[in-house]
């Protein structure tokens, strides 16, 4: 071996040491023990490269990161567990989001951009709920939700019932109809199960039909429209009705 | 042990380290928390299939490594990108100048070529050998070799060139010692 091949392979020495038992390393290691030059060489290297290891360890991690992954796991498990027929419709989403993927990310390049939505009513829906991972934006109370849909001018839930309000959160997304407008979605964890709700103008084609004050079900899912003034929401989730009655009784 | 709380295991053990090496590669926290995550999803639906299960690690790498691949190519971004200044907090405190801090070694790794940036953030995080790191890129051993020395001196130059720069840059008075 000779010293340009040392260092070759003395450049894949981890940091740490965890290499020495390698035998390349070890006939290398021993190369820069009998050679000054490379010793010296190795030396510098080994400073410069404990110096990267510790700043990349330094990396903060998001606090949120593993509790969002672990409750994403727990519904897509449930998902898959009580309503098979489910994961069929969230593959075919997904192929849709791969499609209008490129419209996506060549277009738009910003992870906050609304997702095109072309199904109506109840489909339209179950679409959006299926598809609504990965989110434009995380956050695990409702309130951070609220202020990132407002700051971003997308429509914002504006009395809604301190059931919800109060729920943990998982993020929302926000998507595009046909015309332009928007539909926010928030992803909130009630009793451990995925509540979907969606905010929109009154007028959207997306609810014409779905009348206000009717509950429609469908592959599992339930939903409920009402409405105030322009503004109209809709909640969806895979719990029984007589639960989602409760929760939206203040409504 | 169940299923549930081996996974749960497995997103303690390598939660910390996948996401490092996602934000290394991409430089944004956003991508890098949607990268992380994907990866323990694929391993919730499709680890069972895996028969080797001490290999856990580097199928976890190897998967988010190609996710990220996918993704730069989707957003025609591939080979390099650039790091947004608010990515990283600034430490703030104007102490050692001529360390290199997490901010410093992802904006210069960002600098790297796709090719030299991920054999070396895997180097650096040192989870992997060096043969582990041909597996996961799936590349020669000796490709990962040269990538790493040659990403070396090409990381050296870039940090040495950003230490010149800020040599004329205002150091804030830390907020320790003004307090005190």
């Amino acid at each position: 071996m000779n010293n340009e091949e040392a260092r070759q392979i003395l450049s894949a020495y981890r940091p740490g040491g965890g290499d020495a038992g390698d035998p390349y390393i070890r006939e290398a290691l021993e190369q820069a023990r009998r050679d000054p030059e490379l010793g010296r060489w190795f030396e510098e290297q080994r400073r410069f490269d404990a110096e990267m290891a510790q700043a990349l360890r330094d990396i903060p991690v998001p606090a949120e990161g593993r509790t969002n992954t672990l409750n994403a796991a727990r519904l897509e498990a449930r998902g898959s567990k009580r309503f098979p027929a489910w994961l069929s419709g969230l593959a075919a989403a997904l192929v849709l989001l791969a499609g209008i993927g490129v419209i996506y990310w060549a277009g738009l390049h910003d992870r906050s951009a609304a997702r095109v939505v072309e199904n109506t009513g109840m489909d339209g829906f179950i679409e959006m709920a299926s598809s609504a991972m990965p989110f434009s934006y995380r956050a695990d109370s409702f309130a951070d939700l609220h202020t990132w849909l407002q700051q971003r001018g997308s429509p914002v839930p504006e009395t809604i019932p301190e059931t919800l309000a109060g729920a943990g959160a998982l993020g929302c997304t926000v998507f595009q109809e046909p015309d332009g407008s928007e539909i926010s979605l928030l992803c909130l964890l009630r009793d451990g199960e995925a509540v979907h709700l969606f905010v929109m103008r009154a007028d959207t084609p997306l609810l014409a039909t779905f009348p206000r004050g009717e509950w429609q079900a469908r592959e599992g899912w339930n939903a409920f429209a009402w409405g105030e003034q322009d503004r109209r929401y809709l909640l969806m989730s895979r719990a029984p009705r007589e639960e989602m009655e409760k929760w939206i009784d203040e409504a | 042990m169940s299923q549930e709380s081996e996974f749960a295991n497995l997103v303690r053990k390598w939660y910390d380290p996948l996401y490092r090496f996602a934000y290394s590669l991409c430089g944004s926290r956003e991508d890098a928390l949607d990268l992380t995550q994907n990866a323990f999803l694929k391993w919730a639906r499709k680890g069972h299939l895996l028969k080797k299960r001490h290999r856990v690690k580097t199928w976890l790498f190897t998967v988010l490594y190609r996710e990220f691949l996918d993704q730069a190519r989707r957003r025609k971004k591939f080979p390099n990108l650039e790091l947004k200044e608010e990515i990283l907090p600034d430490s703030g405190t104007g102490q050692a100048r001529e360390r290199v801090d997490s901010r410093v070694a992802v904006a210069a790794l960002a600098r790297l070529e796709e090719d030299f940036r991920a054999p070396l953030a895997l180097f650096y995080f040192e989870h992997h050998s060096y043969a582990e790191i041909a597996e996961v890129l799936d590349i020669p051993i000796g490709t990962v070799m040269s990538r790493i020395r040659r990403g070396k001196d090409r990381l050296r130059r870039h940090l040495q060139g950003s230490r010149e720069n800020s040599l004329g840059e205002v150091v804030p008075f830390p907020r320790e010692q003004s307090q005190s």
